[in-house]
């Protein structure tokens, strides 16, 4: 996963296309501002993507259609996205060559409903995204 | 702040630009200054938080939107 391009960039705000290889998706940055000055360019790897709900977050599992799916909606940032579980604990899922992480939504993981392989989809009202190296955590 | 308002303040139930400038203001008037990101934060529910983004100066107003903070995070940055 890496920056395709970059939307908006003003110190404390970003927003980019970011791509893994084969689709796009538009995320808010989380990594920003950067420490040293620095500024986010084109190509700059992305280490992971969390989805973003005004409300609490609804998955359903769907192993009747093991495809990865990823739907702009109408709005800038909203997606429908449908992808694998690839781990339970850290709530991570695939989708083609993106990998989100629900964590921030299951700080326990996904529960024993869940397996590795298991299809689910789900509905982001937007996609947030932290810059490798960058962990939104450097900035507190 | 209009690009801002389309991406974000219409999700957030704002009605025009000022709406959402208004609310921006709140935030600023009642939260917590993140001097690390040069923002200021504030509970909206749980774990979202409304955040506002200013320029250098703290005069402009640069973003408004929602975001997750984990509880740790919220507590060490004084907004939980």
């Amino acid at each position: 996963m890496q920056i395709k391009e970059i939307l908006k960039f003003d110190y404390n705000y970003a927003e980019y296309i970011i791509t893994d290889g084969n689709y796009d998706v538009i995320c808010l940055c989380l990594s920003v501002p950067l420490p040293n000055n620095k500024v986010p360019i084109t190509g700059m790897e992305v280490e992971m993507i969390y989805p973003f709900t005004f409300d609490a977050i609804d998955i359903k599992m769907n192993n009747d259609k093991k495809e990865f799916l990823i739907q702009n909606k109408n709005s800038h940032f909203e997606y429908f996205l449908r992808g694998m579980i690839i781990n339970k604990e850290k709530a991570l899922v695939k989708i083609d060559g993106f990998v989100i992480c629900l964590e921030k939504d299951f700080e326990e993981g996904f529960n024993d409903y869940y397996q590795i392989g298991d299809f689910i989809e789900f509905k982001a009202d937007r996609l947030d995204c932290e810059l490798k190296g960058y962990p939104e955590d450097h900035l507190y | 702040m209009i690009s801002h308002f389309n991406n974000h303040g219409v999700k957030m139930g704002y009605n025009n630009p000022m709406q959402y400038t208004k609310g921006a203001k709140a935030v600023i008037n009642g939260g917590q200054y993140l001097t690390q990101t040069n923002a200021y934060a504030t509970s909206v529910s749980g774990l979202k938080y409304a955040y506002v983004g200013v320029n250098h100066g703290g005069q402009l107003i640069t973003t408004f939107f929602y975001k997750t903070f984990t509880g740790t995070k919220a507590m060490a940055l004084g907004i939980l």
